[in-house]
């Protein structure tokens, strides 16, 4: 085995050497130019993406030359288990990949920590092993596909799906890749056999491969609206590429604030909603909507935005740190320390690590601060009640300002917050009626003595569930709120596409948002009411499940599934349904007509 | 021709000095009789009347050897210097932000401040040009004056913000070279100071409680107070009388008119000089920049006045007043044998002021500055602004302006009553755009002071006792219209009236209440209910944000407590939009989205409430526009409304079709689109 493994490292030597060094000079070079660890979302997205195309490349190059019939029988003719010859390029390869995207990443990371002023945190001591740890990831997926049959190859790389649309950070991101490492380590060995067209022997072999199937072929057929959308487009009649249909959800959506307004107040019984009419006709409409879509966690690997400011005055950048919770000042000029930035005139540190919005504006879930240059100070200004998460910050409305948060809408003296100093108390607060993750856009204008609020709710109702809806309130300068109208918006699209992902498996559509949810901290910001499932709808879905579950008997029969094995598939077919149905076809063949070798 | 000319002027200049005491005593003939005397002017183009002087902030040196001003043009400011040796002034610096321009003493340098900063400027060329200070970092700052103890420093009060954990002022020496030094702290807002040319400081005027103590400051004691200026009186600091070590103020203390008073050591107070025509408040007083002696006092609420204070002040006024007579006179002085006057000439036909450099010792009169954008205006054509009062129905003394248009029967003229804002504030003499353009289409103009106005006395201010709703002050109002209408000036089937501010709530007013006498009210920024709008300006405002007496204390002081709800309750039973529904004429709104003093959704809630109930209503809105008209495209804007809605209602001249420009405007202002 060790041969094999030194052997294998022999064979890739030059090309990891050669990528260390392309990858330490390219960092390098980005280090100079920018501070790598202070980057937004985005670009640890792409690099990640190019270091799991470069573990996907190795594991292609590396297993699809083994598996030529020849090569692939003097590999296992070896005198060693079949699972040491695997361990043995599997761990040579990772071995690799270590030394082309770790040692770089760790040599810079430590290069900046001990060289420079630049904030190098705990947390970024996680960069490299989440890097390697992808790139693992996807040698080891591209490994599967190479020895997984002709027919199932694509959906060995399903399993890097999870990294996609997972919400998780920090370290359990780290315990997320790793068990995702661990089932594709699972996986190749169950592949890892001598006839590579045949599934996986045992039951938890074929397994460990039927759910990534399963799931892969259900993501394939949700895929299949896009087909469908494209198609409605060319027709010139989809909701979102057309004139939206009168009184539905994207014409709010899309509607100029005073339309929208009017709109509400059309169906209004309200005494007032006459003069209110000409009102809207005659005031400018202001709005805010959703504008925070993540705040930081503390000691998450990347940055939803950088986690830094410039004071231009000072010439000074302040860099935050997720160990202490403050900002750690850098003089642009020279690359000095300059101070350490916090809450108030003792630089308290943060309760939570701030996002830097706009020129002298930090927010946190919590709270918004205003950075004050002259003093080189930070103050809070604006302070939500506990358990409230901020969803926008401060914006213009006439006399005052409006923050959203998840729970309610509040308004400020807009005088007040720019001119005065300390925590703001809000003059009226709005209290939302429904979670923030359906609401769309609020509108308002100023009345005499309060507020005419307009709400529209529906986000994610166009091509999915839930129902959509515009709510007028009108809020007065004591707090008062009264319900002026609620006006139901028509759904755009046509039912059975709107719950297409949910009736095609239900079990499917359920395992996503587990597996997006797992490990992953509450977001508040997307809370959204419950989304009832019509009848016909999930009458539609159990009728699918109906049928893959009568067809998966007859076809395991056909296929001479037996026992466990055939029940097992059987059982998955009645609940995860056609998804199922079709891994099912996908993994066993009829016995009538074997894959020639 | 020239001869006809030269007696027209001749009479026109006897009537001039007569009109005053002819219009007290009771007609109003002389002013008919001058004005129809004149040639019909032509219709001069709108443009001519939105022209704006380009020269700002001119400013003598306290040497009185040169001058330094601010030049604007294309949006951009300059600095520009002229010596009275040298034949035409240069431009110093291309570009600045300077708002105001201060000498320093030593005459070798130029502060230039504006909202954000102190910058200095070196008149000999040398070095330390440049920012000095930056105002307003978090922090409140307003410039004092010169330090008179110093070669070149300014007297800086620094105020923390409203909320501020610790609150504090601070007196502050800012010199040439940037170096602040703290000459006094305190836990209340400092007013004003005074110190006395050898660096001490004397006097200051803290703010405790809405009540002004003006405190002096003993060497080495504490400050005791030595005066206390109470229900608004007013206490401004003019400076050390370094004889005695007694304080120069602008005051009113004691009651009647502001006056030049003489405030000793011991709180002892003596009245210097006043009104000798017991008509108007104290303008200011023109000291010299070095000595600090008192030379003159300035009073120009009714008639512009100056008034020499010493001998000699009063022989040189007396031979500058001779070279040009009868005319309004703004006169800065210099220090020194050799030192000039420089001498600003305006009048209400004036669109732009006349500079003069003036020799006391020589006699000699220099005209400079001649380099002002022109104004298409000829003075000529132009009306002449007549000082009037007439006697209210309850018997008061009022005062006001009245222009006519030359060469035309007053009799037969439309009448527009021009109200001023505040309401504490006051029409002035010298020359006004709108008051001009109108008379120039053939409208009598009548501008009343009516009770509540300031520069007349704290009788006068506080004689309105809050009746700001269909009550005393509208009556004012009236009184004054019916007084030139029963006097030969004004058709009474053509009146309108137009305001902006607390005048637009009194054109609403006046159209709301008197539609018999008002044919069509042209509001801009107008309040419509004045309770509300009072409630509203104590904490919305950017009035409340002045330091000084709490808004709230003044408007009580003034008679309209925002607390008094049975105040509030009368006010709104008496406004515009409590009656709204009794409204028979039209009216024109123009407003300000981003209006600081009166608020936006007051103005739109009434044009709604107006239109609900199906009146004629034409609402205009500058979506960034404030409470004052800012910008040219405003300005002319306004003048269009309110030429187009006389034209409609009182039959006078169609307005000239506006320009692509100004229609594209009145397009995106017009509400609703």
């Amino acid at each position: 085995m060790s041969n094999l493994f030194f052997a294998e490292l022999q064979r890739f030597r030059h090309w990891a050497l050669l990528a260390l060094l392309v990858h330490l000079a390219v960092l390098g070079f980005l280090a100079r130019m920018v501070d790598p660890l202070q980057q937004p979302l985005f670009v640890y997205q792409v690099v990640a993406a190019v270091y799991g195309l470069a573990g996907l490349l190795l594991g292609l190059y590396q297993m699809g030359g083994y598996r030529k019939p020849n090569t692939w029988l003097n590999l296992l003719h070896r005198p060693v288990p079949h699972f040491q010859i695997v361990h043995a390029l599997a761990g040579a390869a990772m071995l690799l990949l270590a030394i082309a995207v770790l040692l770089p990443l760790l040599i810079v990371i430590t290069a900046q920590s001990t060289l420079t002023a630049r904030v190098v945190d705990l947390r970024h001591w996680g960069l490299p092993l989440a890097a390697w740890t992808i790139a693992c990831i996807c040698y080891l997926a591209a490994a599967c596909a190479m020895l997984a049959p002709r027919r199932l190859a694509l959906f060995a790389l399903v399993p890097i799906s999870v990294l996609l649309f997972s919400k998780t950070s920090g370290i359990w991101a780290l315990l997320l890749q790793s068990l995702v490492l661990v089932w594709l380590g699972a996986m190749l060995a169950a592949l890892f056999k001598p006839d590579l067209s045949a599934p996986p022997r045992f039951a938890l072999g074929e397994w460990l491969l039927a759910l990534p199937l399963q799931f892969g072929v259900w993501l394939l057929l949700t895929l299949l609206t896009l087909l469908y959308q494209t198609g409605w487009m060319l027709l010139g009649t989809h909701p979102l590429n057309s004139t939206p249909p009168v009184g539905g959800y994207v014409e709010a959506s899309r509607a100029d604030g005073a339309d929208l307004l009017l709109a509400g107040l059309a169906v209004s019984a309200h005494p007032d909603a006459g003069l209110w009419r000409e009102q809207v006709r005659l005031s400018e409409v202001y709005g805010t909507q959703v504008q925070i879509e993540d705040f930081a966690s503390r000691q998450q690997l990347t940055n939803p935005m950088p986690m830094e400011f410039d004071d231009d005055d000072r010439r000074t950048r302040f860099i935050f740190s997720h160990d202490d919770l403050r900002f750690h000042g850098v003089t642009l000029a020279d690359g000095r320390r300059a101070g350490v930035l916090g809450v108030g005139g003792e630089h308290a540190a943060f309760d939570l690590a701030p996002l830097p919005l706009g020129a002298s504006a930090l927010a946190t879930a919590h709270a918004v601060y205003s950075y004050d240059s002259e003093s080189s100070q930070i103050h809070p200004r604006i302070l939500l009640p506990a358990g409230e998460t901020l969803a926008a910050l401060p914006t213009p409305a006439g006399e005052s300002m409006t923050v959203l948060s998840d729970r309610a809408l509040y308004f400020f003296d807009a005088r007040n917050l720019a001119n005065a100093q300390g925590v703001l108390d809000p003059r009226t607060r709005l209290g939302l009626p429904a979670p923030i993750g359906s609401l769309d856009r609020v509108d308002l204008i100023e009345l005499l003595d309060g507020h005419l609020v307009s709400l529209v709710y529906g986000r994610g109702s166009i091509d999915g569930p839930g129902e959509a809806w515009q709510q007028l309130l009108m809020v007065d300068a004591g707090g008062h709120v009264t319900t002026v109208a609620r006006r139901a918006l028509t759904p755009d699209f046509p039912l059975w596409l709107r719950h297409y992902d949910w009736w095609l498996s239900p079990a499917m559509h359920q395992s996503r948002r587990a597996l997006a949810g797992l490990f992953a901290e509450p977001e508040p910001l997307y809370e959204r009411g419950p989304a009832p499932r019509p009848a016909s709808m999930q009458m539609l879905a159990a009728a699918l499940m109906l049928a893959s579950l009568l067809s998966a008997l007859w076809l395991s029969a056909r296929q001479g599934l037996a026992g466990p094995r055939r029940w097992l598939w059987v059982a998955a077919c009645g609940v995860v349904g056609l998804p199922a149905l079709i891994g099912l076809r996908l993994m066993h063949l009829d016995r009538e007509a074997p894959e020639p070798l | 021709m020239s001869r006809i000319h030269s007696i027209r002027a001749l009479l026109l200049a006897a009537l001039l000095i007569v009109a005053p005491c002819a219009a007290l005593a009771d007609a109003l003939a002389p002013i008919r009789a001058a004005t129809q005397s004149q040639l019909p002017a032509p219709i001069l183009p709108r443009e001519g009347f939105l022209t704006q002087a380009t020269l700002r902030e001119v400013r003598l040196s306290p040497d009185g050897r040169q001058l330094a001003f601010v030049r604007e043009g294309n949006g951009q400011r300059s600095l520009w210097l002229q010596r009275f040796d040298e034949d035409a002034p240069r431009r110093a610096l291309p570009r600045v932000d300077a708002d105001t321009l201060i000498w320093s003493r030593d005459a070798r340098h130029v502060f230039l401040v504006s909202a954000d900063q102190v910058a200095l400027f070196n008149i000999d060329g040398g070095v330390g040009s440049g920012r000095i200070a930056r105002l307003g970092q978090g922090v409140l700052h307003e410039v004092v004056g010169v330090d008179p103890s110093q070669p070149a420093a300014l007297l800086v009060l620094e105020h923390s913000l409203p909320g501020a954990a610790q609150a504090h002022s601070r007196l502050l020496r800012l010199e040439a070279s940037g170096k602040q030094v703290e000459l006094h702290v305190d836990t209340l807002p400092l007013g004003d100071a005074a110190l006395s040319t050898d660096g001490a400081l004397l006097y200051l005027r803290r703010i405790e409680s809405g009540r002004h103590a003006i405190l002096r400051l003993p060497p080495g004691g504490a400050p005791v107070e030595v005066a206390r200026c109470v229900n608004l009186e007013r206490c401004q600091f003019i400076g050390v009388d370094e004889s005695d070590q007694g304080l120069w103020l602008n005051s009113d203390l004691g009651g009647g008119f502001a006056r030049l008073q003489h405030l000793s050591g011991d709180g002892s107070r003596r009245d210097v000089h006043a009104d000798p025509h017991r008509e108007a408040d104290l303008g200011h007083i023109v000291i010299d920049p070095i000595s600090g002696e008192l030379l003159l006092a300035d009073y120009r609420s009714t008639v512009p006045r100056l008034h020499g204070l010493s001998s000699s002040a009063e022989a040189d006024l007396a031979h500058l007043q001779a070279l040009l007579p009868e005319r309004d006179l703004d006169v800065q002085v210099g220090h020194g044998a050799d030192a000039r006057w420089l001498v600003a000439e305006r009048d209400s036909q004036l669109p732009q002021a006349r500079w003069f450099v003036f020799d006391p010792r020589s006699g000699e009169l220099r005209r400079i500055l001649d380099i002002d954008a022109k104004s298409p205006l000829d003075p000529a054509h132009l009306a002449r602004k007549w000082p009037i009062s007439w006697s209210a129905s309850d018997g008061m003394r009022l005062h006001g302006f009245l222009s006519l248009p030359p060469g035309r029967d007053p009799g037969r003229l439309p009448l527009v009553v021009s109200v001023h804002g505040g309401p504490w504030s006051a029409s002035a003499p010298g020359y006004s755009a709108i008051t001009q353009f109108l008379a120039n289409r053939g409208y009598a103009v009548f501008e009343p002071n009516f009770r509540g106005s300031t520069g007349l006395g704290r009788d006068y201010l506080f004689a309105a006792n809050g009746d700001f709703g269909n009550g005393r002050v509208q009556l004012d109002i009236i009184d004054g219209t019916r007084f030139l209408l029963d006097n030969g000036i004004g058709d009474p089937e053509r009146v309108a009236i137009q305001g902006a501010s607390f005048g637009g709530y009194a054109a609403l007013q006046g159209v709301t209440f008197h539609p018999d006498l008002y044919r069509v009210a042209i509001a801009g920024v107008p309040p419509t209910d004045f309770g509300w709008a009072l409630r509203w300006a104590v904490t919305q405002s950017d009035l409340s944000d002045q330091l000084g007496t709490p808004l709230a204390t003044r408007f009580k002081l003034l008679g309209v407590d925002p607390d008094d709800s049975a105040v509030m309750l009368r006010l709104h039973a008496q406004s515009p939009l409590a009656n709204a529904a009794s409204l028979q004429r039209p009216v024109v709104l123009y407003a300000g989205g981003r209006d600081e003093r009166v608020a936006i959704r007051s103005v739109t809630h009434y044009a709604a409430t107006l239109r609900r109930l199906g009146k004629s209503v034409e609402l205009h809105v500058e979506k960034s526009g404030g409470h004052a008209l800012d910008e040219p495209l405003s300005r002319e804007a306004w003048l269009y409304l309110l030429e187009q809605a006389l034209h409609e209602h009182l039959a006078g001249p169609e307005p000239a079709p506006p320009s692509a420009s100004l229609r594209a405007w009145l397009q995106s202002t017009r509400r609703p689109d």
